[in-house]
């Protein structure tokens, strides 16, 4: 029975060094004001933010501001608290951004601005339109 | 009231209940006398079954083909414009119409199985498919049943599906047009990766029904035989499957490469390493009669897995962290229903069967082949468990919370090198396995014989991977690893296969199987760890100041019929190309006159296109108005090499870009020069956006006659011709000039117009963009037969473009055909 209990020390080992360093490159989900309080203490660190476009009750995007020739754009999102701040995103819109009814932003604070790194969207695969085009 | 809907649902409820009553007839074909009656019967019931399930796709279809937008399916996922191929694959762009698919997979095997003669494993794994369909049905039924929904049906209609104001004052409307499919979607990859993947989705419960047949039966050996070939099966259709998906992403969808890491990616890589893990260990069992229990498992655990990405990918739980899941449709509960079912099944059976299950106390000869196959098994499952465990942080985050806790983990951000770093471990010892595996596989050879066996492929190893090594150069400790770890698995496998060749006549298909896959590593590791972004800006200029430093730094900005160097190349670019239907080739936007009431254009010159002549004023229609090609021609600057003229010295590359008219969407997509050693992907970065206004500089003005030759910004042209044109309002008088103009080394035509009408003028200008020139017929002078030309000029056309050069990609498309030819070949082996 020895080799197969070395093969199974070994492997499970091997799981727990997975699960371990899994856990210690994983990010987290935060609000807006925690990652500003991370930025704040000087806490580089790349989270998560969940949220959504900031529209107004005619279902129009406030806040959006294209770059030059659409390479970057910033624009406005909620968090699940509330609170709306300016998003600046380097790269050009993703397709289906418009659209999307929930939004993740990758990145992290500096200075005034929330510097997204990767946008996530949830619903690329549909148009879940409650309003039709006439 | 019979409307086609209707009868839809009535296939659906019937499909699922008919699943049901299969299941049973099967079930009682087991333990009943007359096994043969009742197993026809259920034959029957499940051809039925079968008979519901496609009227349920003509239904769809006939819905989809027939543009009845007043149902939310076909509203969502189809309009009018789409072409049939389109509207085909429209089917399965949404959840519902993915199950069918699958659901439809499942009565092809199905059919199979029930053909075959009855026996105890065709009835058994008969149920197990039918429990299957049983869920899938459900998912589709669409029915509440005490305020719970289940499933969502395909034949809602938009007024239930949707509580838009519109219908309450007219219940009846239907809308114009569907909102049509995604555009990311509008590919040829799109009508056959789908089906391929749920293809590969459907043969996976093969194995899974035998592994519960198997223990449901007692009969622990017999399962062994079918269950190896289904395994293969459904590695090779599930593997197609993936990498159709990662050839789908490098080649249009500009997702960066092929690979992505994506929750979605990782739910059907892991499964699919499962399945190589189980084919591996059910080989051992099949040797030695041993290891039932491993088999067993693994068998079970690659259907659950696919289970359980499907559960990740539909129940909206990826939402925070996947790019391309689908939306919730609240059926979150029912599948994990139907995940915890089979779950609870497959422990059932486990444990019930545990101390049945045959096990030998002979202990694993170590340093065996058997020894390092095992290892290999064990490395296939950690290599997967390092993907799956990650990939599920949402799950944990919704199970502490399910607990009243609260857990707010993300997924690693750098998830490429969070999953390459150490997937390139795993990687790297299971080509060293296989290699050492197969060359120890075979018992019974002379010591001799072996030492010649591992000598050589180990010699050939390092002369060949040091060489490699020093002069591509590679300088990485891992990339070194991988590298001398695949090449041992070629020269291993391939000594292997050459020696039992020769000696025996005989083709090691494993051999040929595990070459493929060091080769593809090989392809994996240059074409990603030495991807390189060719399109640096050597001019020192900075594009704009706006953008960010990455896009000055990294990509080349190309005047129109300016030359620039990109990598070796010299690049020009010819200006923008739109492709017409009925006709291969691509078109000069300029030489289209658009005329918006007929939404055709027509060409305003003699036009050579592949071949097909193509005349002035003929009216042609652009394939899709929303695409725009870039042309671009690269000529190699290092001549020389023998081949003159178009031997890979010159080629040109179209990069497209697709915008949406509905939204400010674009899509990038790449062009990719395919050469051996390595691939040119290239794709437009930005352009001219086409909605802003364009700053026209002074006007100027020259007088010409007919056919007189003048310069317009430079550029030799010639008034050929003016044409008058009486309209029905005889009020109105219109002249069209048609002015040739050189430049380029070709003739672009404008066409300005001249309007009276009631004594008012109106001027119609021409604008040629690739010259960045604006042309009016300003005045005409009848007394001396002159007119007057007027142009204005604006900033040439430009666009910028990122160049990336993709070294020995060719490789792992070339080595998974290899894998595949082996995997085909073990398969015919079996069959014999």
């Amino acid at each position: 029975m020895k080799t197969s209990y070395a093969i199974s020390v070994v492997f499970i080992s091997i799981v727990i060094i997975i699960i371990i360093t899994t856990f210690g490159d994983a990010s987290t989900y935060v609000s807006f004001s925690e990652a500003r309080s991370m930025y704040n203490i000087g806490n580089s660190s790349k989270i998560h933010v969940v949220g959504q476009l900031n529209k107004n009750e005619n279902n129009e995007i406030q806040g959006l501001i294209n770059g030059k020739n659409k390479l970057s754009f910033s624009f406005d999102m909620i968090d699940g608290n509330g609170k709306i701040e300016s998003v600046f995103y380097g790269e050009p819109m993703p397709p289906d951004f418009l659209l999307s009814e929930q939004i993740v932003v990758i990145g992290s604070y500096n200075e005034e601005k929330f510097i997204a790194n990767e946008i996530l969207l949830k619903c690329p695969s549909k148009y879940t339109e409650n309003n039709i085009k006439l | 009231m019979f409307t086609a809907g209707n009868i839809g649902h009535f296939f659906v409820v019937s499909s699922f209940v008919f699943s049901l009553v299969f299941i049973i007839s099967f079930l009682i074909s087991e333990k009943s006398k007359n096994k043969i009656e009742w197993f026809r019967f259920g034959s029957l019931t499940f051809y039925i079954h079968s008979v519901f399930i496609v009227g349920i796709f003509i239904v769809i279809y006939y819905l989809i083909i027939n543009n009845r937008f007043e149902y939310y399916y076909v509203f969502q996922h189809s309009s009018k414009e789409l072409p049939i191929y389109y509207k085909i694959s429209s089917f399965w762009e949404g959840q519902e119409g993915s199950f069918l698919l699958w659901i439809f997979w499942n009565i092809v095997i199905g059919i199979i199985f029930i053909n075959k003669p009855v026996s105890k494993w065709n009835t058994s794994v008969m149920i197990v498919i039918g429990l299957i369909q049983l869920f899938l049905t459900s998912m589709v039924l669409g029915i509440n049943l005490f305020d719970i929904k289940i499933g969502s049906s395909p034949f809602i209609l938009l007024k239930d599906a949707i509580a838009a104001p519109i219908f309450q004052i007219n219940p009846d409307f239907i809308p114009e047009d569907g909102t049509g499919l995604n555009p990311l979607l509008q590919n040829y990859w799109m009508v056959i990766h789908p089906p391929t993947l749920f293809f590969g989705f459907a043969v996976c419960v093969l194995p899974f029904a035998y592994a519960i047949s198997s223990l449901r039966l007692g009969d622990y050996v017999g399962w062994i035989e079918p269950a190896k070939k289904s395994l293969i099966v459904s590695t090779i259709i599930l593997g197609i499957g993936i990498m159709m998906g990662a050839y789908w992403a490098y080649e249009t969808l500009n997702f960066g490469g092929y690979w992505n890491w994506d929750p979605v990616e990782n739910a059907v890589y892991v499964p699919w390493l499962f399945l190589i893990a189980s084919l591996h260990s059910i080989v051992l069992t099949k040797k030695n009669r041993d290891n039932y229990k491993l088999s067993l498992i693994l068998s079970i655990l690659s259907f659950l897995l696919i289970l359980y990405s499907t559960f990740l990918t539909r129940s909206g739980i990826l939402g925070d962290s996947s790019v391309h899941s689908f939306t919730d449709l609240g059926l979150s509960g029912q599948l994990l229903l139907y995940l915890f079912s089979f779950i609870f099944i497959s422990i059932y059976y486990l444990i019930k069967r545990w101390k049945n299950i045959p096990t030998s106390e002979k202990e694993i000869k170590k340093y065996s082949a058997d020894f390092w196959l095992f290892i290999g098994v064990f490395t296939l499952l950690l290599m997967a468990f390092q993907v799956i465990f990650p990939t599920s942080i949402p799950v944990y985050n919704s199970i502490v919370g399910f607990f009243g806790g609260f857990s707010n983990i993300a997924p690693p951000v750098q998830k490429e090198l969070f999953y390459s770093n150490a997937q390139i471990w795993f990687a790297s010892t299971i080509a060293t396995l296989s290699g050492l595996a197969q060359m120890l596989w075979w018992k019974g050879k002379k010591s001799k014989e072996l030492i010649k066996l591992i000598s050589r492929p180990l010699i050939l190893t390092m002369i060949i991977s040091s060489f490699v090594i020093l002069l591509y150069p590679v300088n990485n400790i891992s990339y070194m690893i991988l590298l001398f770890a695949s090449f041992f698995s070629i020269f291993s496998n391939g000594s292997v296969l050459l020696y039992f060749f020769k000696n025996r006549n005989f083709i090691s298909s494993a051999s040929i199987s595990h070459i493929g896959v060091a080769i593809m590593l090989i392809g994996i590791l240059f074409s990603s760890g030495y991807s390189s972004i060719v399109s640096q800006n050597y001019t020192g200029l900075v594009w704009n100041n706006d953008f960010p430093d990455e896009v000055n730094q990294n990509n080349m900005l190309l005047f129109l019929n300016e030359k620039r160097t990109i990598g070796n190349y010299d690049v020009d670019y010819l200006g923008k190309r739109k492709q017409l239907k009925n006709y291969s080739g691509y078109i000069n936007e300029n030489y289209l006159e658009y005329i918006p009431l007929l939404n055709k254009h027509i060409l305003k010159k003699d036009f050579n296109l592949n071949g097909n002549k193509i005349f002035e004023n003929d009216t042609v229609e652009v394939e899709n108005k929303d695409i725009t090609y870039f042309e671009l021609k690269f000529t190699n600057k290092r001549n020389g090499f023998g081949d003159d003229g178009d031997g890979g010295n010159e080629f040109n590359l179209f990069p497209k870009v697709q915008t949406d008219p509905n939204s400010d969407m674009i899509v990038f997509s790449p062009d990719i020069k395919n050469n051996f050693i390595e691939d040119l992907y290239v794709h437009v970065r930005t352009f001219p956006d086409p909605k802003q206004e364009i700053v026209w500089k002074e006007k100027d003005s020259i007088v010409v006659k007919i056919n007189e030759t003048f310069f317009l910004n430079d550029y030799v042209s010639v008034l050929k011709k003016i044409t008058t044109k009486n309209t029905n309002n005889k009020n109105r008088f219109t002249v069209e000039a048609s002015i040739n103009i050189m430049a380029n080394n070709q003739e672009y035509i404008a066409k300005p117009v001249y309007i009276i009408e009631d004594n008012k003028v109106g001027l119609i200008p021409d604008i040629i963009d690739d010259l960045g020139i604006k042309i009016y017929l300003s005045e005409i002078i009848p007394d001396s037969q002159r007119f007057k030309i007027t142009f204005q000029t604006t900033q040439k056309n430009w666009v910028i473009i990122e160049a990336v050069q993709k070294p020995l990609i060719n490789l792992l498309w070339i080595g998974f055909f290899i894998l595949l030819f082996g995997l085909f070949l073990s398969l015919y082996k079996t069959k014999r």
